[in-house]
């Protein structure tokens, strides 16, 4: 919203960084969270990714204090939040929120569920009012300031959600999948003014979700969570290029993955082969007695070209037979069986026009630097 | 990643800030005050019944082996049970027709149906009793003369002895009616009718796809009406009392009578043990409704059925219920409340107003009708503070037992009002609650009305608390509300049509209390429906008890409509809350 | 659209303040009024409440009523828990004295007017004061059975024409009845084989209701439902003021007369106000509206009296009750009758 531009820079908070430092919540025998630590910078945006059920909104709550923790602690700057032993109550910690279901006050209009906190900071009521519209204006929700919540669509109601969540310029934001029952379009465009009203305001902020598209567009650091661990975290070019694992590889992004006989190894790289292919990969180190690895290699990575045309030098290459095109506007995604052990069937994605048909033989090539080795164990067992 | 000197140089002064999870100044508090009120209100004199039953003078099973050979004391054990099975039954004959009719077929009066099952349970039991005195007493009941001059019998007593175990059973019968049919309707109409389609599909009649399939899929609400109306009958002090039936209640109070606290306390334990097994079983058949369920959050339209020659049948099943859950008793006692001598029958020389002057203008009915409502009002008030309170610790903190509030908190369900009665008289008459000075002050009967009603709060409250998402809550706290000024700001005014709703139904049915009234009984202590008995009893007569019993009927009814107001636009809220 | 959130805080608002009202509300006062337990009716009553205002204009008189048989349980639980609730009571002369006998609860007093009274009316302990003499007499429903038909003595009773007709107060929840009782049982016990508990052997053949109060039993004599009752006085008397159509039966064998009393509290902060009121009670102006107060025969020789169906009180045989026999064997009295009805 061009409104954002309208905050002077006296709106900007002093931010201080939020540390999670091996965090535990469990509820009866059940282990939601197992032991995370995360490191938010000051004034940046850090995601949260992982599937349903992985431990995202626990920890978010634990860092609003709406729940207690099994063991580890929170910080901010050198302010202990929560530990095993206790919490700063959720009133006391200046965070501002936005819920999954928005949480907007049904018996309050719209004026009053921006002003609430507001009003618990003590403000008088001009200020209030003054507050108000700003931030109403932020989101472009001024003309409704004397509605009801259930006088609002779905995006009127985050909108007004943000706005309540920034009113009293907290330091720190945090986000639960807030976009998640928008449309498409709508989820797009509200991507775009949270990452901008947040770089405004320099607030310090979590963004919980499960979606890649938002994680990549909005972050400064993605943290990618599965079953209350973290897998990996950097930035959205760490992650999408280096992913770790077949799980974080294919949690961001599409991704093909790979198994190869070990054949050579050091530290920077690897080579196998795929049954009569040679696949060279970057990628760390591996224990001496792998015989197997992974590599991964994202589809728009490939290039195709007819089986007969001679091997671009440097390149991996493999050879297959195209079984499906699908063509969908931007993009033309085959899938291709490939000569080798097994039934390996790869994705590629290219731009249009499809060149081949269902049934060509083709040459997949794709660059050792862009193939990356993961730390998977072969027979399954994920590290 | 946090380095150990980051933690080290964590400001551990700050964390004097920091309370222990879940335990903020005010759900301290209300943890406390829940666990103290249901302690003094529910635990004590549940406590002191059974304690007071092993206890005379020392630990002794005396009154158990008194119990068990006085024939007096095992007739009334025996008529009760079979009253409240007999009650059961026919009102699962009866409740559950009407119930399907209501639901699911094409049957005439389906609003006047509901509506007397509403009256049947609002209404006070001692009112219809009244009702069924006048018009099936042997001898002289209208029924009873009308129904010899139509069949031209030649006795001059009978059909119907209203002063029997039958008689009992048809005076409650309204009321379990009512029980069913109200467990009934909301399954019936929530069922998914293509289960029964499929089976017309493979060749049932309408009657045998109800037989084969509709049958099987209601019985647990089925069975949780009928033990609901099974409890409630065993419970019953009015009726019995003015039929002059033995049964468990009226002997604690014939006990009682007799400043005999050992049978009493023994009465009272049966009692109770009956009830909870029947309570037990009901909340058992509601646990495992989900199993059961057919619906699966998509409405159905319920489709009618067009059961034929059945139809007509089950209209004239509702023109009888209707006739005897309310024409009748009530059409008698309007009309026995206009005469002026109860033995010179329904004619012009005997009409007179006269019984409504003396109720209107009757210094101990204006006190007793005064008291009744203060108390109710207070109860109400109190009931519905607690059932939020409780509520939230049961539902809203962590606090470890919380569960074992919530079994407490609806303990009393199990506890006829009678049975409380005589704990309380135990408790405040010896060390150390005669020290409250309470006995024989309207307190105590406060007291009493809050062990029997408090259930409802705590139920409503819960079902309220439900309805409001937590995060609704924690967005407030995280806005920077405390705990207290979240439930202030947030919680109560979003519950408050449940709030309103809740206090008007404790008001109403505290107003015509009885069971626990009756005993507590002394000079400031004479509520509407002791005074009530006690004009029916002599204390000015059947004609101006029945004009009395119509003034109450009325009142309470006016109250109910505006409660289901209220209770309407609950409704709306909920839907407001939810979108 | 409305506002739900603004009516909410209205409604809470209101709730509360009215919640407060009204839990105010029960906290009575326990001083001022004259407060009088009574097992007499409230009508009944009234008349005597008037007449006691026009003579002690500034004291004001509460009653609560209750049956006899429950009015004494109150009182005993009261007793315990400490205190009456009330400064007078007003029940049965043998119900006082076994009271007192128990809980030494009430305090002697010797009304000024007490010299005017029938000296056989009097109790010796001077716990309670006598208002009247209430008697037992055959009550039945002249719509139901002819003069002709009706029975003439207690005798009478025992025809089996009365099977499912009768009604008698049940002398485990009614006090008075026990006159009755002692009177069939004690003092006509040598009269011959149908009196004595034979008399209720044969009695309880003829299936009577056993009611808790002689009001209930009234009505239905009235309603034709137990068309015929031994029934007290008083209950007759309202019978009759009331135009029901029944009619009175003086039993040859006589009338066991209970009497009537009252009696005020030890323990009550009333002491002036009670003591006004038992003199009011055997004053000649109280004992004038006594028929039509309480219902009974008045106690002062100096007063006129008929009974409501006119019948002179010379015409009529009056025994007066051995109260003491009642109070002490009240517990016997009840088990043997459970035994002549087989309970
Ligand atoms: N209050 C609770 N009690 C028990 N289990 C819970 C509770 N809250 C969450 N869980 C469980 O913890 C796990 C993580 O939940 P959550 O953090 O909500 O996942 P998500 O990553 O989808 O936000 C889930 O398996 C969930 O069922
Ligand atoms: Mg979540």
């Amino acid at each position: 919203m061009a409104a954002a531009a309208a905050l002077s820079a006296a709106d900007t908070v002093q931010a201080q960084d939020l540390r999670l430092n091996d965090v535990y919540k469990s509820y009866g025998n059940y282990e939601a969270v197992r032991g995370i630590s995360i490191d938010v910078p000051k004034g940046s945006m850090v995601s949260l990714i992982g599937p349903s059920g992985c431990g995202k909104t626990t920890t978010l709550r634990m860092i609003a204090g709406l729940e207690p923790l099994s063991s580890g602690s929170i910080t901010v700057g050198s302010k202990l939040l929560s530990d095993a032993t206790g919490a700063v109550p959720p009133e006391r910690r200046d965070m501002g929120m936005v819920f999954q279901s928005y949480a907007l006050w049904p018996h309050m209009s719209v004026a009053d569920n921006v002003g609430y906190g507001l009003k618990r900071k003590g403000l008088n009521a001009t200020d209030i009012e003054r507050r108000v519209s700003d931030v109403l204006a932020m989101v472009g929700m001024v003309d409704h300031v004397g509605r009801y919540p259930s006088q609002l669509s779905g995006g009127q109601q985050q909108r007004v959600a943000l706005a309540r969540a920034v009113a009293s310029r907290p330091q720190i934001l945090l986000f639960d999948e807030p976009l998640s029952n928008l449309d498409a379009v709508l989820r797009e465009q509200m991507r775009f003014e949270i990452r901008d009203l947040q770089q405004k305001l320099g607030i310090t902020s979590v963004y919980v979700t499960h979606s890649q598209e938002e994680a990549l567009a909005l972050s400064d650091k993605i943290v990618v969570m599965s079953k209350g661990l973290v897998v990996q975290s950097g930035t959205p070019a760490e992650i999408y290029e280096r992913p770790k694992t077949a799980f974080v590889a294919g949690f961001i992004g599409l991704t093909n993955t790979l198994t190869l006989n070990r054949l050579l190894s050091d530290d920077q790289m690897a080579v196998g082969s795929f049954g009569a292919h040679r696949v060279k990969a970057s990628g760390a180190a591996m224990n001496g007695e792998t015989q197997q690895f992974l590599v991964s290699v994202r589809p728009s990575e490939i290039t195709l070209s007819a089986a007969s045309a001679s091997p671009t030098a440097g390149m991996n290459r493999l050879v297959g037979t195209i079984q499906t095109v699908v063509f969908t506007g931007g993009i033309v995604d085959y899938f291709i069986a490939c000569d080798g052990p097994g039934q390996t069937t790869l994705r590629v994605q290219t731009t249009p026009p499809a060149r081949f048909e269902p049934g060509a033989q083709v040459a997949l090539e794709f660059d050792p630097a862009r193939t990356v080795v993961l730390e998977d164990q072969v027979n399954g067992k994920s590290q | 990643m946090m380095s150990a000197e980051a933690a080290a140089t964590v400001d551990r002064a700050s964390t004097g800030k920091m309370q222990r999870s879940g335990s903020s100044g005010w759900s301290l508090t209300a943890a406390g005050l829940s666990v103290v009120c249901l302690v003094i209100f529910i635990g004590a004199p549940v406590a002191a019944i059974f304690l007071s039953s092993v206890y005379q003078d020392g630990w002794t099973l005396e009154a158990y082996r008194d119990f068990l050979s006085s024939p007096r004391l095992l007739t009334a054990t025996w008529n009760s049970l079979l009253v409240a099975i007999g009650i059961a039954v026919l009102s699962v004959v009866i409740g559950a027709p009407l119930a399907f009719g209501v639901a699911r077929t094409n049957m005439q009066l389906k609003r006047i149906v509901r509506a007397t099952m509403i009256l049947a349970l609002i209404s006070p039991e001692f009112l219809l009793a009244m009702g069924y005195i006048l018009m099936a007493g042997p001898n002289a009941g209208y029924a009873n003369v009308a129904l010899r001059a139509v069949f031209g019998m030649q006795s001059t007593a009978g059909p119907i002895d209203i002063f029997s175990l039958w008689g009992l059973v048809l005076t409650a019968l309204p009321n379990g009616v009512a029980f069913v049919f109200l467990a009934l309707t909301p399954a019936l109409a929530n069922m998914d009718p293509a289960l029964e389609e499929a089976a017309r599909l493979k060749g049932a009649s309408a009657l045998e796809a109800i037989r084969d399939v509709t049958l099987p899929l209601m019985r647990p609400a089925l069975l949780a009406g009928a033990l609901l109306a099974f409890a409630t009958s065993l419970a019953m002090y009015g009726p019995p009392e003015m039929l002059g039936i033995d049964v468990l209640t009226v002997s604690i109070r014939n006990a009682l009578l007799g400043l005999d606290f050992a049978s009493a306390s023994v009465a009272a334990v049966v009692l109770v043990l009956l009830s909870g097994i029947a309570l037990g079983g009901q909340r058992l058949m509601l646990r495992n409704e989900d199993r059961y369920r057919t619906l699966g959050g998509k409405a159905f339209a319920p489709r009618r059925i067009d059961l034929g020659w059945a139809t007509p049948l089950l209209t004239a099943l509702a023109v009888f219920y209707v006739l005897i859950a309310f024409v009748l008793p009530y059409g008698t006692m309007i009309a026995v409340s206009l005469m002026k001598s109860i033995g010179n029958g329904f004619n012009i020389a005997n009409l007179t107003l006269d019984n409504y002057r003396v109720v209107l203008s009757d210094a101990s009915i204006r006190k007793a009708a005064l008291l009744s409502v203060s108390l109710a009002a207070s109860a109400a008030t109190i009931v519905v503070a607690i059932g939020v309170i409780v509520s939230y610790v049961i539902l809203r903190t962590r606090f470890a037992g919380r569960s074992a509030l919530d079994y407490l908190s609806i303990l009393p369900l199990a506890v006829p009002g009678t049975a409380i009665a005589f704990a309380l008289i135990v408790i405040y008459l010896n060390w150390p609650g005669n020290l409250t000075g309470i006995y024989g002050t309207p307190t105590i009967l406060l007291v009493a009305y809050l062990a029997r009603f408090i259930p409802i709060g705590v139920r409503n409250g819960q079902t309220a608390l439900l309805q409001i998402s937590p995060e609704i809550e924690e967005s407030s706290r995280v806005f920077g509300a405390t705990e207290f000024q979240t439930l202030m700001r947030i919680t109560l005014p979003l519950i408050m049509p449940v709030v309103i709703y809740t206090w008007l139904l404790v008001f109403i049915l505290a107003i015509p209390e009885l069971s626990a009234s009756i005993i507590l009984r002394g000079f400031s202590t004479q509520t509407i429906s002791t005074s009530l008995l006690s004009v029916w009893n002599g204390n000015g007569g059947l004609a101006v008890a029945c004009a009395y019993g119509v003034c109450i009927f009325v009142s309470v009814s006016l109250l109910f409509l505006i409660a289901a107001l209220v209770g309407r636009r609950s409704a709306l809220m909920r839907g407001f809350t939810i979108g | 659209m409305p506002k739900p959130g603004r009516v909410s805080m209205k409604l809470t608002r209101t709730v509360t303040a009215l919640a407060c009202i009204f839990a105010a509300a029960p906290a009575f006062a326990q001083e001022g009024p004259l407060q009088i337990y009574s097992a007499y009716p409230d009508e009944h009553m009234k008349a005597l409440v008037d007449g006691f205002a026009e003579q002690y204009p500034d004291v004001e008189v509460q009653i609560s009523v209750q049956p006899g048989e429950q009015l004494i349980s109150t009182v005993e639980l009261e007793l315990r828990a400490g205190r009456p609730q009330a400064d007078v009571i007003g029940l049965n002369q043998a119900s006082i004295a076994s009271l007192q006998a128990a809980h030494s609860a009430f305090a002697a007093y010797k009304p000024a007017g007490l010299e005017g009274v029938r000296t056989e009316v009097l109790d010796e302990s001077g716990t309670s004061v006598p208002a009247c003499v209430n008697l037992y007499l055959i009550q039945y429903n002249t719509n139901a059975i002819s003069e002709a038909d009706a029975p003439t003595d207690w005798a009478g009773l025992l025809d089996p024409r009365w099977k499912d007709q009768l009604a008698l107060a049940d002398p485990a929840s009614s006090q008075s009845v026990h006159s009755f009782l002692w009177f069939i049982t004690e003092h006509l016990a040598d009269e011959g084989d149908d009196y004595g508990w034979g008399y209720f052997e044969r009695l309880a053949e003829n299936a009577p209701r056993l009611e808790r109060s002689h009001g209930t039993i009234r009505d239905m004599t009235a309603s034709g439902e137990r068309p015929i009752a031994v029934q007290l006085l008083a209950n007759g008397q309202t019978s009759a003021n009331r135009g029901d159509p029944t009619s009175l039966v003086w039993p040859s064998e006589g009338s066991p007369g209970e009497i009537s009393s009252f009696a005020m509290f030890e323990q009550s902060d009333n002491q002036e106000a009670a003591q006004a009121w038992l003199d009011y009670i055997v004053s000649p102006e109280a004992q004038a509206i006594m028929p039509d107060a309480l219902g009974c025969a008045p106690v002062r020789n100096d007063v006129d009296y008929t009974f409501p169906d006119g019948t002179a009180v010379s015409d009529v045989t009056i025994v007066p009750v051995d109260a003491d026999f009642i109070a002490n064997e009240r517990e016997a009295q009840v088990e043997a009758f459970d035994q002549a009805f087989g309970r």
